[in-house]
């Protein structure tokens, strides 16, 4: 006993320490029953230890922190940090490397007799230089193991951020198949296979580069005699014929890059089984499931090229990464017709370049020694620019007046009435960290140059807004905001060139109204601003005054080209705040920026903002203090602008100062009546004191301030509708859509609202035009048939419904689906829906217990099937845990009724009208049916009239 | 950054009295720390970092200003009192944003709400049974646990936070606490 509780310290000793300890080994040596409960519960100290340890590093594995690692502290000549993953392979290693004085990812891999072979292939790894496959530094070995060493990058796997965000936009999914095709080209033309292309080995860094890693599995083969044989890389990615014992060969890497592209658009894959010998059998019976059926809205062109990396037979897939890239390509963009130069062009979105020029630095030193500019060969923005001269972007002033009057008036002519132009995000070409802020700069900074122009009837779409909604196509556009107008663009730096296409777009018929290709001398980054900016105000604008020529100032806010750059930059960092190095990068390039233009009070206002969020962070005070200042300075040279407003209300909220706050988020809604941060803001600090009164009377004004904003009325609606306000909500939502008639966000809400009260047909038709709008979402097709089944329309039910769980097959979908089955007599096929449901709910209960909507519906299906005791067992929790809910009470009545109580369904639906549940919401429950004789029935539903 | 640090329980007493700059350092010392533990108790994906920092920082703000009745007497309880808040106010927005939607909908955005990463890693049964026995402990015990595994204080720091002569003896305490934790969370099955 005293042995034990000796031991039990230890282990609390080695938990509290924070030390490794191998659980396994503890707790089967552990014979005594209670004593090996008390060694679990440690474990689960320890674990919380790790988790709260590793809390903030997202991009960490969890995984690998929580099992104890070797207490090993070095590799040779590296030091070991901390472990970041672990494999099949081996471990990989936060370490840090004396010699080149940097954080690396290092991989130490299993004893295995093949060392040399990996070597080698290692030595070769580090030979390929490409923007998008790790950098390998160095591979050796050391006290028997081999160890590769490498670049540590900041970022998300793909998986990770699929996991997070749900699926990806076909476009966004080709450019990262063109950007993996080229990073896999070049692994091939080293002489290597991959052999483990799956979501998890590619990354996504920060600034937008895709990084192509771990070739862990391309080392370690099945052992020799070694009687299952198994093939490495991860099953569901490996090409048929490698599952069968041939070696991996590039196709069968391009087959792995169509599963990849494959499972981010659908979160599936096109072969499944969940076991190797299911996975072989689909493979052999060719059972795949058609990337369309489950994206029906994906363009043909990309469609082909995935289904054709899938193709079974390796001869009929693309013969080489870069064959496969260029076609991807081909889906963003039609090739370019000969004959074109510059100049406008009448096509849709154009891709100039030689799509396969490497920007290597060589070239960039090379121009840099041409053009003389010795000493900023140093500054990093040059790294983008790729050095030569500053054109001078004024060197044409800007003037309104068109040569081509004519033509102006013709394209003014083609004009939507409503103009909503939502910038999509500027692409760059294979885009290195520092380039890919660049072009995020552009389209922010784009976006603000129009909105800021204040021109009536025009709508600009915040950038934040169209970047959260991950907008990143024309139709998702127009779907998600009701866009009539689309800038796009993409842009290449080559070679001390920057090369790029842009459009604006009309969203009704995708006309094109402006197409422009242009190659300018690098060094002229911002000129591209200008230049996109002129073209599309003298589109917008054709009826301002001649020989008003806009100051630059106005419209950029310095004369200074160099400082403007600076800005776009930290625009394009701090997009994404979060990150430490972001925020510094744009404290950098700012502080800069406005040591060059005392005057440019914008800079200032985005000075004070990025030393705002450094408060934020650490909370020190210096931090707060310089932010204050900042925002003073950006207030005083321009008492207009609404961001050093907004920059004080922030200041002075985090100091407690909340009135005051107030009062400066009310002056920079003033001076920008557009500007939604202030009114978010504002709302928010409303909110926080608990002033709902006043944050709706602030949404108003916001409404008032500027009445053609869609977005203002469907905020408040919102507002009203989470206090189950529902008349005012749909009110406003309506309004929403009078100015945004083809508004999907809107149209969805709306449609819920009115289903919730029971208006049932209305409910569907805006839940039609919503799916319309956005057909590859799950949601607005399960409630759609959900209206539907509610207003009895069961025929129209079944395809919402089949098409939601083939979408998405949870407990919620084939609950529906086969409820709807049931109704149109399918009880067959419903049963096995419900068992499917049921099945998919109890997992989930596993892992969470207490929720209280998933035992409801489990208790639904089990009583549906007639297993009375488990359905009351769950519908028993479910009141419990959520009482109150009328909603609740009538799924459980209806329940009750399937299983033949009929006196407690009544009670039920009587403590539901209770609640306030109408007549029209019962009968949207058909099972309820069944009561129609019972007096008590007739009771509930006079007692509570016909509904709204 | 100096030498002895004043205790926090002095800082709040000034902060209380309307000294805002006792406020902003008692801020500087338990936002960082709160931040990181909350986001271990976030659901993934359904939150980023920039909510996280205006959940913890609003909470804290309003425990403080608020915290009238309540005069701890070490570091540790008013840190275990901050987590508390913070957990509660995390149940709280978890609760709301569940809310009005019926059972069989599908909300727009969030396809499936995903857990934090504490009920990923050990599950959301355990995470509740550890709370629940977390509460029976004493006081004292409760604040090392919360410090040490949760809010990872180093032990130099706990043994200001506990009032104890040092380190070693907050590494004992916590020891001993979380022996105790064991032996509750086993209990309450």
């Amino acid at each position: 006993m005293l042995v034990d509780d000796d031991r039990l310290m230890r282990l609390a000793g080695a938990v509290v320490d924070g030390m490794p300890v191998d659980w396994a080994k503890e707790l089967s040596s552990t014979p005594d029953l209670e004593m090996r409960q008390l060694v679990e519960k440690l474990q689960v100290l320890a674990t919380m230890a790790a988790v709260h340890r590793a809390a903030d590093d997202s991009t960490r594995d969890l995984v690998a922190e929580l099992e104890p690692d070797t207490v090993q502290t070095s590799w040779g000549p590296l030091e070991l940090r901390r472990t970041i993953g672990k494999g099949s392979f081996g471990t990989v290693y936060l370490a840090w490397d004396p010699r080149l004085e940097r954080e690396v990812a290092l991989k130490i891999l299993h004893r295995s007799p093949r060392s040399a072979s990996v070597i080698r292939e290692g030595r070769l790894l580090a030979s390929i230089r490409h923007p998008n496959v790790v950098n390998v530094y160095g591979v050796d070995e050391f006290d028997d193991e081999v160890g590769l060493w490498m670049e540590l990058v900041d970022g998300l796997t793909l998986k990770q951020t699929l996991q997070q965000r749900g699926v990806f936009g076909a476009y966004e999914t080709a450019l990262i198949g063109t950007d993996l095709c080229r990073a896999v080209a070049a692994v091939h033309k080293a002489g290597l296979v991959h052999r483990d292309i799956k979501a998890q080995n590619v990354m996504r860094e920060a600034g937008g580069r895709i990084v192509l890693m771990d070739f862990g599995a391309g080392e370690v083969r099945a052992r020799q005699g070694d009687p299952l044989r198994r093939p490495t890389g991860t099953p569901l990615y490996l090409a048929p014929e490698v599952l069968n014992g041939q070696p991996a060969t590039a196709v069968s890497d391009i087959y792995s890059i169509g599963v990849l592209l494959y499972h981010l658009l659908t979160m599936r894959y096109p072969v499944e089984g969940s076991t190797i010998a299911e996975l072989e059998s689909a493979h052999a019976s060719r059972r795949a499931t058609p990337v369309s059926d489950l994206r029906p809205d994906l363009p043909a062109g990309v469609v082909q090229v995935i289904e054709r990396a899938l193709d079974p037979d390796p001869a009929r897939r693309p013969r080489s990464a870069g064959a496969m890239q260029q076609e991807l390509l081909a889906t963003i963009a039609p090739a370019p017709s000969p004959g074109h130069s510059d100049g406008s062009v009448p096509a849709a979105l154009r891709l100039v370049a030689d799509l396969t020029a490497d920007t290597s630095a060589r070239d960039r030193t090379r121009d840099l020694a041409r053009s003389g500019w010795r000493r900023l060969r140093e500054t990093r923005w040059l790294k983008i620019a790729a050095a030569a001269v500053l054109v001078g972007v004024f060197a044409v002033p800007i003037a309104w007046s068109y040569r081509d009057r004519l033509g102006r008036t013709m394209t003014g002519m083609l004009l939507p009435d409503k103009k909503i132009v939502v910038v999509l995000p500027f692409r760059v070409i294979g885009a290195n960290k520092e380039e890919g802020l660049y072009s995020e700069g552009v389209s922010v900074v784009l976006t603000s140059n129009l909105a800021q122009l204040g021109l009536p009837d025009l709508q600009v779409m915040p950038s934040t807004e169209v970047r959260e909604a991950r907008i990143d196509t024309v139709e998702k556009a127009r779907a998600e905001f009701g866009a009539t107008l689309v800038l796009s663009g993409v842009v290449q730096f080559s070679g001390g060139q920057v090369r790029a296409s842009y459009s604006l777009i009309r969203t009704a018929d995708r006309r094109e109204l402006i197409g422009r290709s242009r190659t300018l001398a690098a060094g002229d980054p911002f000129a591209l601003q200008d230049v996109v900016t002129r073209d599309v105000l003298t589109m917008l604008e054709p009826g301002l005054p001649q020989g008003t020529p806009r100051e630059p100032r106005q419209v950029f806010g310095t004369r200074d080209d160099r400082a403007f750059f600076l800005y776009t930059q930290a625009r394009g960092a701090m997009q994404n705040y979060h990150e430490q190095e972001n925020v510094d990068a744009a404290i950098r390039f700012l502080t800069e920026a406005v040591a060059r233009d005392p005057q440019y009070a914008i800079a200032y206002a985005a000075l004070g903002r990025a030393w705002w969020e450094n408060f934020s962070t650490s909370k020190q005070v210096t931090w707060l203090d310089r932010a204050g200042e900042a925002c003073e300075t950006s207030a005083s040279l321009n008492p207009q602008l609404s961001e050093a407003q907004l920059c004080l209300g922030l200041v002075k909220e985090s100091r407690g100062e909340y009135e005051q706050a107030i009062e400066s988020y009310r002056r920079a809604i003033d001076y920008s009546p557009a500007n939604d941060d202030a009114h978010r803001a504002l709302g928010s600090v409303l909110d926080k004191l608990e002033r709902a009164d006043e944050a709706e009377a602030t949404y108003l004004r916001a409404i008032e301030l500027r009445p053609g904003y869609w977005a203002g009325y469907a905020r408040i609606a919102q507002f009203y509708n989470l206090r189950n306000d529902y008349q005012k909500a749909s009110d406003y939502y309506e309004r929403a859509l009078t100015l945004s008639p083809d508004n999907a966000r809107v149209l969805f809400s709306l449609g819920l609202v009115f289903t919730n009260k029971g208006q049932y047909d209305r409910g569907i038709e805006f839940l039609e035009r919503a799916i319309q709008l956005r057909p590859y979402l799950a949601p607005p097709y399960n409630n759609l048939g959900l209206a539907y089944l509610r207003a009895r329309r069961y025929n129209d039910a079944v395809v919402p419904l089949e098409r939601a769980f083939s979408v998405l097959g949870t407990y919620q979908t084939a609950g529906n689906l086969a409820r709807i089955y049931w109704l149109t007599g399918r009880k067959d096929e419903a049963r096995q829906k419900y068992e499917f449901g049921i099945r998919d709910g109890e997992e989930r209960l596993q892992m969470n217990p207490r929720d209280h909507g998933i035992h409801l519906l489990v208790g639904r299906y089990y009583a549906m099937l007639g297993r009375k005791s488990d359905a009351l067992r769950h519908l028993d929790v479910a009141l419990l845990l959520h009482p109150g809910d009328a909603h609740y009470l009538t799924i459980a009545a209806t329940s009750h009724v399937v299983l033949g109580d009929r006196s407690r369904a009544l009670s039920l639906m009587e403590a539901a009208a209770r609640l306030g549940y109408t007549a029209a919401q019962f009968l949207g429950e058909p099972e309820l049916d069944a009561l129609k004789t019972e007096p008590r029935y007739a009771a509930v539903m006079s007692a509570n009239g016909p509904g709204r | 950054m100096g030498t002895d640090p004043e205790s926090s329980v002095e800082l709040l007493e000034r902060a209380r009295a309307g000294d805002s700059d006792a406020l902003d350092r008692l801020l500087g010392r338990y936002l960082p720390r709160l931040r990181r533990w909350a986001s271990a108790r976030l659901p993934r994906g359904a939150r980023d970092l920039s909510d996280t920092e205006d959940l913890v920082q609003d909470t804290v703000f309003r425990t403080l200003r608020h915290i009238d009745g309540f005069h701890p007497q070490r570091e540790g309880a008013l840190q275990a009192y901050l987590r508390q808040a913070i957990m509660n106010r995390i149940r709280d927005e978890l609760r709301r944003a569940k809310r009005r939607s019926p059972p069989e909908e599908l909300a727009d955005d969030v396809l499936s709400p995903l857990a934090s990463p504490l009920e990923e890693a050990i599950g959301q049964e355990t995470t509740e049974r550890y709370e629940a026995a977390l509460a029976e402990l004493r006081d004292e015990e409760r604040e090392a646990i919360v410090a040490r595994i949760e809010l990872q204080c180093s032990y130099d720091e706990m043994a200001v936070m506990l009032g104890k002569p040092s380190p070693n003896a907050a590494r004992v305490a916590v020891r001993r606490a979380v022996m105790r934790l064991a032996e509750k969370m086993n209990d309450a099955r």
